[in-house]
């Protein structure tokens, strides 16, 4: 049944058929091919609707809609520019401290992407950063925000793994500041070879006292986030109700930009994110009953136990697929996909949970810049305007701390499990 | 409009001068309000339920049982209605690789042949949730008291929304709509 | 013809044990293949039997909880203190109040092949021993998503509340919850005493882990084959019977020597402060409540 239902699946996805249509028409092939019941199908669809902690997922996009719909964006960027402006590529550096305070407020590399890049690529470009490096940074550092909890991505694997959220998320606090310093050095090389400008915040911090006491509550989102979660004041679902309570109140009390328009867009927008990220997750719930019934995941790890000696060879094979598949697939869709092969494959050698998702994510999170398909790539490069080519050159180096950080939380495990 | 496609009601070329054309987008965008409705009902129902359980479980040790069965029913409705307002956005997830490469005409009828093959699937799920249909009526939730066929329902509106709007994206492709290449942002949801 | 077997455990539960042997027994006595399915890989509880009453899947080792979204008088098996123990709870579901089950059953497209064990539920706490009810006052305990067990602990004056099992050892470590109430086989396999190692043997519920058929394959069996598979589930049933009590009695020496603290409960005191929970349930049910309570009183 495996066998017709993977063919199928790559045929309409090769032809741009929407992945969760795909993967449901490759299971309707298995499925009737093998004469199983079809109702199969629908069963498995609605499985994953029935989780509490699913529910997690469209609060937390609503919380970062709410609080991303009006001048906090701006606010945030002031601050970094506050902070760290004055130094060579400033605006570079904004960029990627930035990343990670909106990682507090959002749980998706693209809402930042496309958040920050419109705030500063157009900016970088006009005090003469190239094109393909503006774009570069953006499109890399945007993926610090689904380590920086609330994150998406750790969720879904949280959910596909029976691997606490809460867990999850604190663990990956680390690794996201990891990320943003390597790439903050990064662009601090860069920015001296190429001479980058200085670009303090005009009229420094008395100009800015006022935003800077406006933007706190937003600031301490990620903190509340963590905190609730670490100290048990409540599980994660309703940690992400609160955020939402939280959301409401900063953007509709304090800064006075949430009228009844806004609230409705941002409704009918987190609906329909949740809608093309469900599709996804609950076709590939049948997919996986397919599987299963095979019992695809546990032969598949004892063939790679049985090819491969050591558990860092395992380690080293799951990330170098995971390199690929993220090259083509989106963040969540990859997770979904891999996360329970690679639950059952890092159970036999041993591997903690809490760190093979971790490692997912890092991992699958190259893919958003990497070509052919990378969308905070896509994304960064149109605002930008810029060229391939160049883009993907100026991104050489945040490769190189990418798989640096990959390699450090795939092989040391002190920095994921505490 | 499922495949993931820039061809929004709003940026179809010389859209208003066909009336078959402005009719589509119409009824588009009825079946769009329609998920707008359920979208929205259904979260700021769950939102105040749960909140409000959080709080009286703080303040008073005992919050509402049924805030953690609610999202059986909702959840399902809440997801359904997200797929069909994005199916009449067309921000599905897709690999685009080969429609960007291909000249207009080529994927128009590629774009009409991805609608076809969301229409096949579609009426799939929707055949193959009869049975489920039936066993679900013998399905009570615990708390609420509500039978799961209610639930299972919300996948028979996603499907059918879907394979309805790919009917009516058909026409409008057939009937000249603009095929620019994707909008990418709008499409991932990493 | 191929038989899926599906059910919720992991391996070296006695549900999973017996699971392995209901295959055994069924394939050889039928000649049909079998195909065990173990720890949800086919859905949750609820989700499996949807999926027996359509086809999908024959056969699922269940739970109460989820059985009586179908059939509610289930639920009542899980009456505060009904059973004084496991064989007294054996007797009855082998005897005339599970044929009844199974009548109702059968109505909404379920057959039920027979009553395997889910043990008797014991409450553990992060900080004390809770022998008298007064020490539940307040408590916040994890319960899974069942009225029943609320109602039990709303009725001796705990917040219950429910989550999700794969969050529970990280809410119990951060303090959401005071403690939770499961058999002892789960406390053990998930480490929750380490957690929560003041135990109480409440023994406040049974559950039951009833056997199910979907009804429209069961109706295309011919009459051997449904011999063969009530033979498999008595002789499964019997097996994990006797697992599920070797574990009663030998566990809590092993908890105690990983540094769990046990305590009994003061039964009447509890029996007497859960008494309303009977009133409750009387109301929907008086004759079925009537029956247990004479079933279980001898
Ligand atoms: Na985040
Ligand atoms: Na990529």
């Amino acid at each position: 049944m495996t066998g017709p239902m993977i063919w199928v699946f790559f045929i309409l996805l090769a032809f741009a058929v929407p992945i969760g249509h795909a993967m449901l028409g490759g299971v309707a092939a298995a499925l009737w091919l093998d004469g199983k019941p079809m109702a199969v199908i629908a069963q498995r669809l609605y499985t994953p609707t029935q989780s509490f902690p699913m529910l997690a997922i469209p609060f937390f996009i609503l919380a970062g809609n709410l609080m991303m719909s009006g001048r906090f964006g701006q606010y945030l960027v002031n601050i970094a520019r506050l902070f760290v402006g004055n130094m060579k590529g400033g605006l570079g550096q904004v960029s990627i401290i930035g990343s990670v305070m909106f990682g507090g407020v959002s749980g998706s590399a693209v809402a930042d992407a496309s958040a920050l890049g419109n705030a500063l690529i157009p900016v970088q470009k006009k005090q003469g950063y190239p094109s393909g490096f503006a774009a570069a940074v953006n499109s890399a550092s945007s993926t610090v925000s689904v380590l920086i909890p609330p994150s998406i991505p750790l969720i879904l694997f949280g959910l596909v793994s029976n691997v606490s959220i809460v867990d999850l998320f604190v663990a990956g606090v680390l690794p996201g500041i990891l990320l943003g310093v390597g790439m903050f050095t990064t662009v601090w090389w860069t920015a001296r070879k190429q001479n980058l400008p200085r670009s303090p915040l005009e009229g420094g911090f008395h100009a800015f006292k006022g935003q800077l006491f406006a933007a706190i509550p937003a600031l301490i989102m990620p903190i509340f986030v963590i905190g609730t979660l670490r100290f048990g004041i409540a599980t994660p679902t309703e940690v992400s109700v609160m955020a939402v309570a939280y959301a409401l109140l900063v953007s509709g009390g304090i800064y006075r930009d949430l009228g009844p328009k806004e609230i409705w867009d941002a409704l009918v927008d987190t609906a329909a994110m949740t809608g093309a990220v469900m599709l996804i997750i609950m076709a590939s719930s049948t997919l996986q009953w397919v599987m299963t019934a095979e019992r695809i995941p546990q032969e598949l790890a004892s063939w790679v136990a049985a090819t491969f000696a050591d558990p860092w060879m395992v380690i080293l094979m799951l990330n170098l697929v995971m390199l690929v598949v993220g090259a083509f697939l989106d963040l969540p869709a990859a997770v979904l996909l891999l996360g329970p092969l690679f639950v059952t494959i890092g159970q036999s050698i041993g591997l903690d949970l809490v760190q093979l998702g971790l490692m997912m994510v890092v991992n699958l999170a190259v893919g958003l810049y990497t070509p052919p398909v990378g969308t905070t790539l896509f994304i960064s490069m149109g605002i930008a305007d810029s060229k391939l080519g160049p883009t993907v050159k100026s991104l050489l180096p945040f490769y190189a701390v990418a798989l640096i950080v990959l390699m450090l939380i795939s092989y040391v495990p002190a920095l994921t499990i505490y | 409009m499922g495949n993931g496609f820039g061809v929004s009601p709003n940026n179809g070329e010389g859209a208003q001068t066909r009336p078959l054309h402005r009719y589509v987008t119409q009824i588009i965008r009825l079946i769009a309000l329609s998920g707008k409705l359920i979208a929205v009902g259904t979260i700021v129902f769950m939102f105040v339920a749960l909140l409000a359980n959080v709080v009286l479980r703080y303040a008073f040790g005992s919050g509402i049982s049924w805030a953690y069965e609610i999202h059986a029913l909702l959840l399902p409705w809440l997801v359904a209605s997200g797929l069909v307002i994005a199916a009449s956005r067309g921000t599905n997830i897709a690999i685009t690789i080969l429609p960007d490469f291909l000249p207009v005409d080529l994927r128009r009828g590629l774009l009409v042949m991805i609608e076809v093959a969301i229409i096949v699937i579609s009426v799939t799920v929707l055949q193959s949730s009869q049975p489920i249909l039936i066993a679900s009526k013998f399905q009570t939730l615990s708390t609420l008291g509500i039978k799961q066929y209610w639930g299972y329902l919300s996948l028979v509106y996603a499907f059918a929304g879907m394979g309805l709007i790919s009917v009516l994206e058909i026409l409008r492709l057939l009937s000249g709509a603009s095929v620019a290449t994707s909008d990418v942002e709008r499409r991932s949801l990493s | 013809a191929e038989v899926i077997f599906a059910h919720g455990a992991n391996p070296g539960n006695p549900r999973y044990v017996a699971a392995e042997k209901w295959a055994e027994v069924y394939a050889e006595c039928s000649g049909d293949t079998v195909n065990h399915a173990p720890s949800a890989t086919l859905g949750n509880d609820v989700e499996m039997l949807t999926s027996a009453t359509a086809g999908v899947i024959q056969v699922s080792a269940n739970s109460q909880g989820a059985m009586s979204q179908i059939v509610p008088e289930i639920g009542l098996l899980g009456l505060p203190f009904l059973f004084n123990d496991l064989p007294s709870a054996w007797e009855v579901l082998d005897g005339e109040v599970g044929d009844m089950l199974d009548q109702r059953a059968q109505n909404s497209g379920l057959k039920i092949l027979g009553f395997w064990d889910n043990g008797i539920r014991n409450v553990t706490h992060v900080s004390k021993n809770v022998s008298s009810p007064e020490d539940l006052k307040g408590m916040k305990i994890r319960t899974p998503p069942d009225q029943m067990t609320v109602d039990i602990f709303e009725a001796l004056g705990a917040a219950p509340a429910p989550l999700a099992w794969s969050e529970l050892p990280t809410a119990l470590q951060s303090g959401v919850f005071d403690g939770q109430e499961n058999p002892l086989t789960n406390i053990y396999s998930a480490k929750l005493h380490e957690i929560t190692p003041y135990v109480t043997m409440t023994g406040h519920k049974y559950e039951s882990t009833p056997v199910v058929a979907g009804l429209a394959w069961w109706a295309t069996l011919d009459a051997d084959k449904q011999e063969c598979a009530l033979k498999a589930t008595a002789e499964a049933g019997e097996l994990q019977r006797n697992l599920s009590q070797e574990g009663d009695t030998s566990l809590p020496p092993k908890m105690e020597a990983e540094g769990a603290t046990f305590a009994d409960a003061d039964k009447e005191a509890y029996k007497a402060a859960t008494a309303s929970v009977y009133e409750k349930y009387a109301e929907t049910y008086p004759e079925l409540v009537k029956a247990l309570q004479e079933a279980t009183a001898q």
